[in-house]
């Protein structure tokens, strides 16, 4: 694998935000802030946790999901694919590039979208907390590109079609998930089966992280594992197409 | 050129029911320019995605002399990069090639395509016929020696069209091997080193212009006005003629080219070499009947 097609691959994907910054700014914090508001508005003040915590995860997993389907998805149907054939980029350098084309930005929605929620929070967090949820914002955005990936290989061809799939699939882990609202006001039925998804567990840890309580081991592993299934998924589909 | 830089053996292709190539050998020397020709669907896209690597063969083997430099590939349907400007495009496209002196080999590149003055453009402001060259200029920036152009000229004006191809002859002149499929054989009658015409997925012609020049059985062709006497007077002399609409069309060998003849046609008349593209015509049109 060669470094240098990862990072040429990343600067052509993430080359469209300084293009479109506009389309930058509402994707990457336009959106989730808007969503902030109506919520924080709504809400009692002690569950701004929830919200603070859920607008960040809805970022990150937005742009995994939604930006990872859609370019992989187009590359597909515009066969620009072939520009990287021709050039024998691997297709793991090419979903590596991808990755990292994608993390620059999302990363600046994500930081953006914490400082703001610590403004409002009012909250005095040390440095270990800081890296804490930087680390969860990177595993967050693995699982979710992987999902991304996965959708857009073995979903439709289409990628209309694939894109509005990603934009199901986001919503329902966001708002259908414990993500803006804590577990425990769930059926126990409905928690079980929340305990399956893992933006469930992100929530927990992100929530956990910014009230310095003890971490769940269950939650990290379970982040940590579907992760790297998700990555091994996508990674083993990953080939040039030879029809 | 007499090494091959490209050499099939008994390639085949099948898409479901569909055989788009069915055992197409065929033997491509280094610095040759080799055009291949045939209607829609004849396979001869199939034929090039299968050289560079975009699809595998169902059958048949495939040899690629190792060229120096990465092959040069201009694709016929696949988009660009659209929020990349054009210097972008070509540049990192050229890094993906690994050459040595990427930044020279896309200024180059970019020269060559006629693209200079759009180079910082975004991709997505340009017009057809300038993605077309940013099409061109990204296979061939790096790559010297092998460029496999899948109809290169398709849907350019006839400005753009020209500049493209004098571009393409000049890195022939330099020594690179092309392949150069298309649809219109008038624009590049001169530069043909071969002619390989495609057709249902068979090569129904491989060989040099003259080759197929010679199988069209004619020389030259006149047309005059009908008049009965004038035509009465042309069965005396044994040469072949249709008439169309009021045209009279004859198809002569050299020497049929007495003044007997042109004393019959008097000065009416409009006289012309046929055209590789009428040899190529009429190659198809012997094939498909």
């Amino acid at each position: 694998m060669k470094l240098i097609n990862i990072v040429t691959i990343a600067k052509i994907y993430s080359k469209w935000q300084f293009r479109r910054p506009l389309t930058f700014f509402f994707i990457a914090m336009f959106m989730p802030i808007s969503i902030i508001v109506p919520m924080l508005l709504l809400v009692p003040q002690e569950g701004w946790f929830n919200i603070i915590v859920g607008a960040l995860i809805f970022s990150v997993i937005g742009g995994g999901i939604s930006d990872v389907t859609l370019n992989v998805s187009f590359d597909r149907e515009e066969k620009r694919n072939v520009f990287l054939i021709t050039r024998n980029v691997k297709p793991m350098e090419y979903m590596l590039g991808i990755l990292l084309g994608g993390a620059s930005y999302t990363f600046v929605g994500a930081i953006v979208i914490l400082l703001i929620g610590l403004c409002i929070l009012g909250l005095a967090v040390t440095l270990a907390q800081i890296l804490l949820m930087l680390g969860l914002v990177v595993i967050a955005w693995i699982a979710s590109a992987n999902l991304g990936f996965i959708l857009s290989l073995y979903g439709p061809k289409d990628y209309r079609l694939s894109g509005s799939l990603s934009d199901v699939l986001l919503f329902s882990l966001s708002f259908l998930a414990p993500v803006y609202y804590p577990i425990e006001i769930l059926p126990l039925p409905l928690r079980y089966f929340s305990y399956m998804i893992y933006t469930t567990h992100l929530a927990i840890l992100g929530k956990s992280i910014l009230r310095s309580e003890p971490l769940s081991l269950f939650s990290i592993a379970f982040v940590l594992i579907f992760s790297l299934v998700l990555f091994m998924i996508s990674a083993r589909g990953m080939k040039w197409k030879k029809d | 050129m007499t090494e091959p830089a490209i050499r099939a053996t008994y390639l085949a292709k099948r898409y479901g029911d569909i055989q788009a190539l069915k055992g197409v050998t065929l033997e491509i020397m280094r610095g040759e320019f080799c055009v291949i020709a045939g209607p829609n669907g004849a396979g001869k896209t199939t034929f090039l995605r299968i050289l560079y690597g975009d699809t595998g063969p169902s059958d048949g083997k495939i040899f690629l002399a190792p060229p120096s430099t990465p092959m040069g590939v201009m694709p016929q349907e696949a988009g660009l990069y659209e929020d990349l400007s054009v210097w972008e495009h070509v540049y990192y496209l050229t890094l993906l090639k690994g050459v040595k002196n990427c930044k020279e080999s896309a200024e180059r590149a970019i020269g060559v395509a006629g693209l200079e003055k759009v180079k910082k453009t975004l991709i997505r402001d340009l017009s057809g016929g300038y993605k077309r060259r940013v099409g061109l200029a990204q296979a061939l920036a790096g790559s010297d020696d092998l460029l496999l152009l899948d109809e290169p000229t398709s849907g350019l004006d006839p400005e753009a069209r020209k500049m493209m191809l004098d571009s393409i002859k000049d890195l022939h002149k330099n020594g690179a091997t092309i392949v150069f499929t298309t649809h219109y054989l008038d624009e590049i009658e001169r530069e043909v080193d071969r002619l390989v015409i495609f057709n249902k997925g068979e090569i129904i012609h491989n060989g040099d212009k003259k080759d197929i020049m010679d199988r069209i059985g004619y020389d030259y062709e006149i047309e005059t006005t009908y008049e009965e006497g004038k035509a009465k007077a042309l069965e005396g002399l044994n040469v072949v003629f249709s008439v169309e609409e009021d045209i009279i069309h004859l198809y002569l060998p050299k020497q049929a080219l007495t003044p007997e003849l042109f004393s019959i046609l008097g000065q009416d008349i409009t006289l012309s070499r046929p055209s590789l593209e009428e040899a190529y015509l009429k190659r198809v049109k012997d094939e498909t009947h």
